[in-house]
């Protein structure tokens, strides 16, 4: 199997994972915070669900674009998807999209370095594996928030 | 782009980034019980490369790679105690078990043969996986654990 197929392979089996720990909460605790400084499921989804049509230009142009206004709209937008069903079908229709765009990709596109404010370079193999990390590391935030809830209803 | 050791690495590291300068209290501070503190989840993170480690090359473990082993599972994935206590889990701890963690994966991931590619090892939640698939678990568990240090460190009552 080559890189690239491997890496769709597990990003899928990801989604798989983050939706499940997202239908293992109780449908009136989506919207539950374990603080004022951290996010609810359903925020976190939203956030996974829209992120790669949003930054869909460093893959595409190979520009990151950034701008206080722009992410505002975005976190505004991304609000009107609501259900768990919307959600996760938004996460696949925009991870089938990048897919298609990674499988045409050639061994020195891979390598081509990314425009990008950020301090640390990037090239386009890294930012094919950004999906990926962050739906891990929301799965993870997910399956925490369910264990606090399960310990908070053993205390009530 | 031939496997996961630049991921592994960048994501690893970030877990590390956000972890470094915490003190004892902080890392052994609990949000709720039966969740993991920072230290364990991080003690978890290594003891998972022990574990996959030792069983992609069948290397024998000494005493405190046996425990760290037993941090992959106990615990976390089973109703059985953290092998190690808040006491012990200072922050020296905590990077002497990455390092471990480190010196058991680098090497394998940096350069893996087809042998080693295609090796059968039982991962920490059960399934029997090889080694390509141990090396993609191992290069995002750390971001899966960041996720979670992040709730704990912006929660209510975290040690300042």
């Amino acid at each position: 199997m080559k890189v690239v197929e491997f890496l769709i392979h597990q990003t899928e089996s990801q989604i798989d994972k983050l939706f499940a720990a997202a239908r293992a909460i109780p449908a009136d605790k989506l919207d539950w915070e374990a603080s004022s400084e951290s996010r609810s499921v359903r925020c976190q989804l939203q956030e996974v669900a829209t992120a790669i049509d949003q930054f869909w230009g460093m893959y595409a142009d190979r520009k990151l674009e950034w701008s206080p206004e722009k992410t505002e709209l975005w976190l505004t937008e991304r609000k009107s998807i609501v259900e768990l069903d919307e959600l996760e079908a938004t996460t696949r229709a925009q991870f089938a999209r990048l897919s298609e765009f990674a499988r045409a990709l050639s061994e020195e596109d891979l390598t081509a370095t990314i425009e990008s404010p950020m301090p640390t370079p990037w090239s386009m193999a890294d930012i094919l594996t950004y999906p990926l990390w962050n739906m891990a590391y929301h799965e993870g935030q997910i399956n925490f928030i369910s264990a606090l809830l399960k310990a908070e209803a053993k205390n009530v | 782009m031939s496997d996961f050791s630049e991921t592994w690495s960048l994501v690893r590291g970030r877990l590390i980034r956000d972890l470094e300068g915490l003190s004892h209290e902080q890392l052994n501070w609990r949000l709720h019980p039966g969740v993991l503190t920072l230290a364990e989840l991080a003690v978890h993170v290594a003891g998972v490369e022990v574990s996959f480690g030792s069983q992609l090359i069948g290397a024998e473990l000494d005493e405190l790679q046996l425990r760290l082993k037993a941090a992959a599972t106990d615990g976390s994935v089973n109703d059985k105690p953290f092998p190690f206590a808040p006491e012990e889990l200072t922050p020296e701890f905590v990077a002497k078990a990455f390092e471990i963690g480190n010196a058991m994966i680098q090497p394998l991931i940096e350069n893996p043969t087809d042998e080693i590619r295609a090796k059968e090892i039982v991962s920490a939640l059960g399934p029997v996986i090889n080694g390509t698939g141990a090396f993609a678990r191992l290069a995002y568990h750390p971001g899966y654990h960041q996720g979670q240090a992040y709730i704990i460190k912006t929660a209510p009552g975290f040690p300042s």
